[in-house]
């Protein structure tokens, strides 16, 4: 594998432009064992995962990364731990989240989102 | 012999239970936690090996976490005998006011109910 930082910041980015942009295009990058923790509520699947990200209560978001850390997961995977700002629906005070994701290999040297759990970090 | 198999949940909340207790009052016990090819990245710097990682964690200074409130989220990982954890909460650091903080530990079985850390990431969360 190339650098794993660089894999995993290339992909963060990705995610994000996606969320932020076209949040229906985040399918792709989910598939039938992924699992999703979302502010404590769990789902498995692409579709079920998708619902709950095209209905979330707000229509706008613009992720801002604060810190990227990988480590290999042992299993031919990356951890990604992301913290960082949201801006919701243009609001001006952003919102501070925290984000894993465990990331596997296709076979066309991309990569799927095997776990995701996000939560918002209040103060 | 009656086997009782806890489930993912309850692996977690005794994990989180333990690891901060511990981290709170004796540190120098977390070691065990850790085999040698275990690695924490403590904001942004990387350490590998329980004696690294400890020296590490035992080196910022004292902490106290608010256990009760923390969010907890788990998930099996690739294989049957991973699992995901990943917490948030507030923590104290020395006479610091409170901070955020969130972490993710990747426990891996190596038999009934005995886990180890195998990854673990820290952030403070800041602003």
């Amino acid at each position: 594998m190339t650098d794993p930082k660089q894999v995993a910041m290339a992909f963060v980015k990705h995610y994000y432009t996606m969320f932020d942009s076209n949040r229906q295009q985040l399918a792709g990058l989910y598939q039938d064992a992924s699992k999703l923790s979302f502010e404590g509520q769990s789902f498995v699947g692409t579709k079920n995962i998708m619902q709950k990200l095209l209905t979330l209560k707000f229509q706008k978001s613009k992720h801002t990364v604060t810190s990227l850390d990988v480590q290999p997961s042992g299993c031919g995977g990356l951890l990604v731990f992301v913290a960082g700002t949201m801006n919701i629906d243009g609001d001006a005070n952003a919102v501070k989240f925290s984000q894993m994701f465990h990331l596997m290999p296709t076979q066309q040297k991309t990569f799927w989102v095997h776990n995701d759990i996000f939560r918002l970090n209040y103060g | 012999k009656l086997y009782i198999k806890m489930s993912a949940e309850e692996v977690a909340n005794a994990f989180v239970q333990h690891y901060y207790t511990t981290l709170d009052s004796n540190p120098q016990a977390l070691g065990s936690l850790y085999q040698p090819t275990s690695v924490l990245t403590f904001e942004g710097n990387k350490l590998e090996g329980p004696e690294n990682i400890v020296n590490k964690i035992t080196s910022i200074g004292k902490f106290a976490h608010d256990i009760p409130q923390l969010s907890k989220d788990v998930q099996m990982s690739v294989s049957n005998n991973a699992m995901l954890i990943f917490v948030t909460g507030k923590l104290k650091l020395d006479e610091n006011p409170p901070l955020l903080f969130a972490e993710t530990f990747q426990l891996v079985a190596t038999g009934p109910g005995a886990y180890y850390v195998n990854n673990q990431l820290f952030r403070l969360i800041y602003g």
